[in-house]
């Protein structure tokens, strides 16, 4: 089996083209010489029978009364006939002819004498019987009969028992056979070595695409990953094949993408607070400072350590809940009650800038997700919402239902998000820069993050209209069909 | 359950979050209290986030204004960088 496995498939697929070959070949020859070999015997037999017609019509009376056969036997050549006749008349045939003896033998017959013919006439039975004679077998015929003679009027003069025996060698049969096969054993070779070498070059043909495919898959790392496979035939298996590959690197490297953006994403967001921290402590070092001072340095260094730590700690959450360590939840979640929990828990923020932080409701918006990420979600969309939102300001969720997903929208009246930035806003963190940057704080990946949590367990988060009254960010969920279970009691 | 507040025989009017972190900061009197315990045991969030931080100062910003706004001697501290610690200081 190890032997057959290390072998390409293009051997393979020949060595079973060569073996199919074989067995029809094999069967077909045997079938053909087997047939052969049956017609020829028959009509050998046929022939001996024939001969024994002949000689019978052929008997002659001499005038004295003795049998006679050919009077002109030289014609027939090397032709002649075997052809032996017994007497089987008790009264003789003929003046020199008594019972048991040979009328009649012709020159063949002299020639190739078959001994165990006398023993045949004792049990003439009108079979044919083969019998080993140098250098091949002969078939004898041995038939009892009576000849029976006519005047030259048409009347009868007499009949004789006579034992007639005729026989043919098997020799011009067996050497046709042999040539047969001769001919069936040496062309069955050529026709299999003919099929195996079309076989390989067939099954190369057609596995050379494969073998390109895989050169060049090889070759793809992640440093060329926009590279694709070639396609021969689209519409052929390995077209298909070729094509499901560049689907899986077309996914592949867009998933490396952001993979790589998100890394450098993080990596500017780490580097912010590090900034932050050298220099607060390099001016701190630069005089000398009392205790309070010191005090005050030390405490602005920490509060950055904390958010670094914070930014660690997230990433960190969802890197987990990526690789599947952290199993997402699919509960049955009511919107309503979720939305009311974040203005609980966000509601001061809002009222200290005067703005008013409210829930529309439409219809019984039940969604299936991971609580603990959906609110976290929401919670960065409210916050942000509140950061943009200028003092005294408006921000609304609003929780509906359709067919078959619920919605949240978070609507906000800020400034708007700058078009140019609304489909980065998702990848790579851009804050709304027309808010200035002293305008708010916090880190900046939330965005980008909660996009990711929201889509990780089948929702999605989307930006569905940003203008200058406001941006409406929106978490579409798949509907739960079942009523949401106990509502846990959320304090503010 | 009741809950009063008075400082000096004046009540002062609290909600439920602010008696709770009130009533927290309390208990440890004269240590430090950082964010990261507060989100914990005060509002019982798993996570931490800046967020929740943002909301921890109004609460703290709100309760000073209530407790120490007209006392010369302020009990609510901010301790830069670690957190918040209840103690008699004067201004």
């Amino acid at each position: 089996v190890s032997w057959w496995r290390s072998h390409s498939l293009r051997i393979s697929l020949t060595l079973w083209n060569v073996a199919a070959m074989v067995l029809v070949l094999a069967v077909y020859a045997g079938g053909v010489y087997l047939f052969v070999s049956r017609s020829a015997s028959n009509s050998l037999d046929a022939e001996i029978r024939y001969d024994y017609q002949w000689a019978a019509a052929m008997a002659d009376q001499l005038p004295d009364g003795s049998l006679k056969w050919f009077q002109e036997e030289s014609n027939f050549g090397d032709n002649t006939p075997w052809l032996q006749v017994w007497c089987g008349d008790p009264t003789g045939c003929g003046p020199r002819a008594t019972q048991g003896e040979v009328i009649f033998r012709t020159v063949k017959a002299d020639r190739d004498p078959i001994p165990e013919t006398k023993e045949l006439v004792g049990q003439a039975n009108n079979q044919i019987v083969s019998i080993p004679v140098e250098p091949t077998n002969y078939r004898v015929l041995t038939t009892p009969t009576t000849l029976k003679f006519f005047d030259n009027a048409g009347q009868p003069v007499n009949s004789r028992h006579v034992i007639i025996q005729v026989a043919r060698s098997e020799l011009p049969m067996r050497r046709e056979m042999r040539g047969l096969l001769f001919i069936l054993l040496f062309w069955l070779p050529i026709a299999v070595l003919t099929a195996g070498i079309f076989g390989y070059t067939l099954a190369r043909r057609a596995l050379a695409p494969i073998e390109k495919m895989a050169e060049r898959a090889q070759s793809i790392s992640a440093d060329n990953l926009h590279d694709r496979l070639p396609i021969g035939n689209p519409k052929d298996e390995l077209g298909r094949l070729a094509s499901v590959f560049n689907d899986t690197l077309g996914r592949l490297e867009s998933s490396f993408e952001q993979m790589r953006r998100f890394t450098a994403d993080v990596s500017h967001e780490l580097r912010t607070p590090l900034t932050a921290i050298r220099s607060v402590g390099e001016v701190g070092l630069r005089e000398r400072r009392d205790d309070k001072a010191y005090r005050g340095i030390i405490g602005s260094m920490l509060e950055e350590v904390d958010r670094l730590a914070s930014l660690v700690d997230r990433l960190l959450r969802w890197s987990r809940a990526e690789t599947g360590q952290t199993k997402l939840s699919q509960e049955v979640i009511d919107l309503r009650d979720l939305a009311d929990d974040v203005v609980g828990y966000l509601g001061v923020l809002a009222e200290e800038k005067q703005q008013s932080l409210t829930v529309a409701q439409a219809g019984t918006p039940w969604g299936l997700g991971d609580r603990q990420v959906l609110r976290q979600a929401l919670i960065d969309l409210v916050d942000n919402a509140i950061k943009y939102t200028p003092e005294g300001g408006a921000i609304e969720m609003r929780v509906s239902e359709s067919s078959e997903n619920v919605t949240i929208d978070v609507v906000d009246s800020g400034p708007g998000i700058a078009p140019e930035l609304r489909t980065r806003i998702f990848d790579r963190y851009g804050r709304g820069e027309n808010a200035g940057p002293d305008a708010v704080g916090g880190a900046g990946l939330g965005l980008s993050i909660s996009k990711w949590a929201v889509e990780a367990h089948g929702g999605r988060l989307t930006l569905e209209a940003s203008n200058s009254v406001g941006s409406t960010f929106r978490i579409t969920l798949p509907r739960a069909v079942t009523p949401a279970a106990t509502r846990p009691i959320h304090a503010a | 359950v009741a809950r009063k507040v008075t400082r000096a025989g004046k009540k002062v009017e609290l909600t439920l979050r602010e008696f709770e972190l009130l009533e927290y900061l309390l208990r440890y009197e004269g240590q430090v209290v950082s964010r990261g315990t507060l989100a914990r045991d005060v509002w019982q969030e798993a996570n931490r986030s800046s967020s929740l931080d943002n909301v921890i100062d109004v609460h703290i910003a709100r309760l000073r204004r209530k407790v120490d706004a007209d006392s010369p001697v302020k009990l609510i501290q901010t301790v830069r960088g670690v957190g918040f610690m209840l103690r008699e200081e004067e201004a």
